[in-house]
């Protein structure tokens, strides 16, 4: 896989911030994240609820609901025309926003059958998307319509055209939306928990449609999931949010081998696993309260290795390894404890 | 709910203290001015009420052939009508009567029409078929040709339209709370319910009515204006109260006798005293949506 | 001497399929199943493979029908709903979404606290005490009691459903999916609230799941489902170590890997699990089946012992006719060797 990708950037977040206006107070949901993408590349976007994962994928393709908004940072995306710039994301006026949002990046969500017209069949809802942004005929839309559900591995596409998303499976349907997602041929598709709700057969089948995709286009992929199973399958390198901030970006044999922040060493470690007895170690504490954030590093309350200097200051993201980047003030400590502990 | 209440001696708690729950309606009112402003025009809609011997002016039935027919002056200052009775007391006499009327009617096919409309989705099957199908006829009726036949039965009068008016909103109520239901009755909250132990009517009016009351409270704020509007229209047309009565629509009658005259005041006032209700009402309905779901607070 | 045991259980609904016409889907069709005391019994099997309609049949939330459901010596099927209100204590539930299975309206507290007042089991000042006691014994402190289940956490949430459960000092519980809408850190704290209060109580649990790696953990026994049947059934070990039916080696073999060093290679079923609108009345993995034979389609599959404890309903492995993986059980998960018709695919 590595050599397929190359060092090309296709997305850089840079100290993104992104903040929910509520009645309690303003919940910063993001507080300067960072991320980077390349083309061709799997990224796997992983944390727990209230990480603001999803919020993340929502701020990168301008779909971010009341009350939220963006109040800082930069979302640099070089398209597909090769840029050297890039153009930011973030202050790019609504209707190029569009424009990129429908041609250059696409998105999956989770409960794929709730995003499609339950009135309108399924071939019809991608013929209108090719119709409008390729400007196809209505001939030209069904062949290609036909062709894209075959990518996807539909079986007889010219018969399932006609279904409506409530005769689909779970599966068939995020079959669908992916393609739909890559009928403009996207060079960013962001997938958001595209396999909760769908069973393990079904979730893997979509993970692998998901890689083939990314084969076949080219395009970065950033799937964003809570399991870190799932990340540690298809993708090829893996950030882990913690609270809005990014604790650690590794590539994905790092990422499982050599692990160094705090809070992916708990979410590692409490994954069951087949077989295993004795207790699952856990992670003490719950995911802080946005409006009223710790000060410092977001997950010392919860931490082992916490010092005052933990509490008192933001931790800056180093560079470890080759392409291992760690939000921690005690990384060697860290790392001497899990070396002592194997 | 109440029989849960903490007992005071209790060293654990059950319910949030009242104060927090104080507090907590305050914030909602305070982030919906539009609930505020109705519930000021209803509160003060039940004060005139309450207080209309006090205000008004004059005694609203004092026939007065000195002063017939008066524009508004400063004496008068709705003016007066044809038999010389003052329009400003007739009006807020007039909010006793048509309080009252809306209130029982509204009241009481509440009551009726949830519980139908509960038991009816709660049982499933042939009873739901069967009592659906009774609220379709129900509703098929022409309303005023129903009051009429009721009028006819026992006769013009409050009676008549408290009846008249509640018993064409059992339907409309039955409905709303069968289609809340509905789903509630899936709900895994039900499900565990029944599974503790529960019996039917533990489930049914503990768990899920106390789920579904947000929409039947909003809609009875609703009515409520309708159901003045509703009593008003009995009214006009003669088969409501009788015509000399402090009632609005009674009143707009009235003034509608003299309409050739010019005698805009008399069904003017009364007419802009219905509509002031019914604002205020709606305006409250609308707030209460949005505040009484507990997960918004 | 069993706690639960369920004889012949079927349960099918009529579903509308046209104007006038009717057709039966088969949710459950004949499982017999018996959990020990004490002892936790894993169901495995995808959406649509009827395992929760089996754990809302055991509760009775929806009646059988046709089979038997025996907690104890008394025969749940043949009890009226008034009847069945006093015999639920001994037999309660955990739902799967914690934030729809608890009263929106009530407080954590009086969720609690009502199987309690229910059951006769105690009142006033002395109830609230119990659920205090309660509220701690699943790791809550008694200030929750106040609280909302919109004010409360996931996890939380699904502690009060869990306490909820435990306060009818229950013998059985059965546990629907309860930790698939939680994080993973959230479910690893819950998972060990479970067997801790396994242990304390002797609780047998039925355990209903689609997530393999949390049955594994917990189960001792596990039962797997495919269309409304049970495929495969033995000691935890057993099966998932050495799977007999086609079915339970995909299943395994779609355990996403630990680690990205474990990736490997799959066993694969064709197409997606079809209706159960009336289904064929033979093996009804066949359409799907890498090993299925034409004889597969003559008579239906049933349940035969292959080792003691460990029965397959499949025509084939219990002739010993299919190649039979090896999945290490405990750490790493690969395929070991898999020959025949088995449609394998490598990954990179």
């Amino acid at each position: 896989m590595a050599e397929k990708m190359t060092a090309a950037p296709l997305l850089r977040v840079e100290n993104l911030q992104t903040s929910f206006f509520t009645r309690r107070g303003v919940a910063k949901v993001l507080d300067g994240f960072d991320l980077e993408l390349r083309r061709g590349e799997i990224l796997g976007l992983v944390g727990e609820s209230g990480s603001g994962k999803s919020v993340t994928g929502y701020s990168i393709i301008g779909l971010l609901k009341h009350p939220g908004k963006i109040v800082g940072g930069e979302i640099r995306f070089y398209g597909s025309k090769g840029d050297q710039q890039g153009i930011d994301l973030v202050t790019l006026p609504a209707k190029q926003m569009a424009e990129v949002r429908g041609k250059e990046i696409a998105m999956i969500f989770q409960n794929p059958r709730s995003c499609l017209d339950p009135l309108m069949s399924v071939g019809d809802q991608i013929m209108e998307v090719l119709k409008y942004r390729r400007g196809m005929s209505k001939s030209e839309a069904r062949a290609e319509c036909i062709r894209l559900l075959k990518t996807v591995h539909i079986p007889e596409p010219e018969r399932r055209m006609n279904a409506y998303p409530h005769q689909l499976s779970g599966g068939m349907a995020q079959r669908v939306m992916i393609a739909m997602a890559i009928s403009c041929a996207p060079t960013l598709l962001i997938a958001d928990e595209p396999t909760t709700g769908l069973d393990v057969t079904t979730e893997h089948q979509i993970l692998e449609l998901l890689r083939e995709m990314r084969d076949v286009t080219g395009a970065g992929i950033i799937l964003i999931t809570h399991d870190l199973n799932m990340a540690a399958e298809v993708c090829d390198r893996i950030t882990v949010m913690y609270a809005g901030n990014t604790a650690e970006t590794a590539p994905v044999e790092t990422f499982f081998s050599a692990p160094r922040h705090p809070y992916t060493l708990g979410l590692l470690a409490s994954r069951p696993r087949l077989g295993e007895e004795g207790d699952i170690p856990t992670i003490p504490g719950n995911v802080p309260d946005l409006i009223q954030r710790p000060t410092g590093c977001p997950f010392h309350p919860r931490c082992r290795w916490a010092t005052e200097i933990c509490a008192a200051q933001e931790p800056e993201p180093r560079v470890i390894g080759e392409g291992h980047v760690v939000a921690c003030h005690h990384t060697e400590v860290v790392a001497r404890d899990v070396i002592a502990a194997d | 709910m109440s029989a849960t209440a903490a007992q005071p001696e209790a060293t654990y708690a059950l319910r949030p203290p009242f104060s927090e729950r104080w507090r907590q309606g305050m914030r909602a009112l305070r982030a919906n001015p539009t609930a505020v402003v109705g519930l000021v025009i209803v509160v003060a809609l039940v004060l005139i009420a309450i207080f209309a011997p006090v205000i008004a002016p004059y005694d609203p039935q004092k026939l007065d052939m000195e002063v017939v027919s008066q524009p508004p002056s400063s004496a008068h200052w709705f003016g007066t009508d044809q038999f010389g009775r003052d329009v400003l007391s007739l009006v807020i006499w007039g909010a006793r009567l048509d309080l009252f009327i809306a209130l029982s009617a509204v009241i009481l096919s509440m009551v009726v029409g949830t519980v139908i409309g509960a038991v009816s989705a709660y049982a499933g099957g042939m009873t739901d078929e069967i009592t659906m199908r009774t609220m379709d006829i129900l509703q098929a009726f022409p309303r005023f040709i129903f009051a009429m036949g009721i009028a006819f039965a026992i006769g013009p009068g409050i009676g008549t339209v408290v009846i008249a008016t509640s018993v064409l909103n059992i339907p409309g109520y039955a409905r709303l709370m069968r289609s809340v239901m509905l789903p509630a009755r899936k709900s895994q909250y039900a499900a565990a319910a029944t599974s503790v132990g529960g019996s039917h009517t533990n489930v049914l009016f503990r768990h899920l009515v106390p789920n579904c009351l947000v929409p039947i409270f909003v809609n009875s704020t609703l009515q409520f204006g309708w159901a003045i509007l509703e009593a008003a229209g009995l009214s006009f047309i003669g088969l409501g109260v009788e015509s000399s009565a402090a009632e609005w629509g009674a009143l707009i009658q009235l003034g509608f006798q003299d309409f050739n005259a010019g005698h805009w005041w008399i069904y003017t006032f009364p007419g802009l005293a219905i509509a002031v209700a019914v604002l205020g009402f709606n305006l409250l309905g609308d707030g209460l949506q949005d505040m009484l779901d507990p997960r918004r607070q | 001497m069993s706690s639960l045991r369920i004889e012949h259980l079927v349960k099918h609904y009529a579903i509308r399929t046209g104007f006038a016409s009717r057709q039966m889907l088969h949710a459950v069709d004949d499982i017999s199943l018996d959990l020990g005391a004490g002892e936790t019994l894993g169901l495995v099997g995808e959406s649509g493979s009827g395992k929760s309609t089996v754990g809302k049949c055991v509760t009775m939330l929806e009646r059988p029908t046709s089979g038997h459901i025996f907690l104890g010596d008394v025969d749940l099927t043949t009890l009226s709903y008034n009847e069945l209100r006093p015999v639920r204590k001994d037999i309660q539930m955990v739902f799967q979404d914690p934030s729809d299975s608890l009263d929106p309206r009530r407080t954590a507290g009086e969720t609690v606290m009502e199987p309690l007042t229910l059951h006769h089991i105690a009142s006033g000042k002395d109830a609230i005490e119990r659920t205090a006691k309660l509220f701690e014994q699943v790791g809550l402190k008694p200030e929750h009691m106040v609280r909302f289940p919109h004010q409360l956490s996931g996890g939380q949430q699904q502690r009060v459903g869990i306490a909820r459960a435990l306060a009818t000092d229950p013998k059985v519980i059965v546990l629907d999916e309860p930790t698939s809408a939680l994080d993973v850190s959230v479910q690893a704290k819950l998972i060990k609230l479970l067997r801790d209060l396994q242990r304390e109580r002797s609780l047998s649990y039925l355990f209903i799941s689609h997530d393999l790696s949390v049955i594994g953990y917990l189960s001792t026994r596990v039962a797997v489902m495919y269309l409304g049947q049970i495929v495969e059934i033995g000691e935890t070990r057993q099966v998932f170590e050495r799977p007999h039916h086609p079915y339970t080696m995909a299943l395994m073999s779609a355990v996403p890997a630990s680690n990205p060093l474990e990736r490997r290679e799959r066993i694969h079923l064709s197409g997606e699990i079809p209706s159960p609108i009336a289904p064929p009345n033979h093996c009804r993995l066949v359409s799907r089946c890498p090993f299925a034979v034409p004889a597969c389609s003559q008579q239906p599959a049933v349940l035969e012992p292959i080792a003691p404890g460990h029965l397959v309903a499949c025509h084939r492995a219990v002739k010993g006719e299919i190649p039979i993986p090896t999945f290490a059980f405990g750490s790493t998960v690969t395929v070991d060797s898999l020959e025949g018709g088995a449609a394998v695919e490598g990954l990179e």
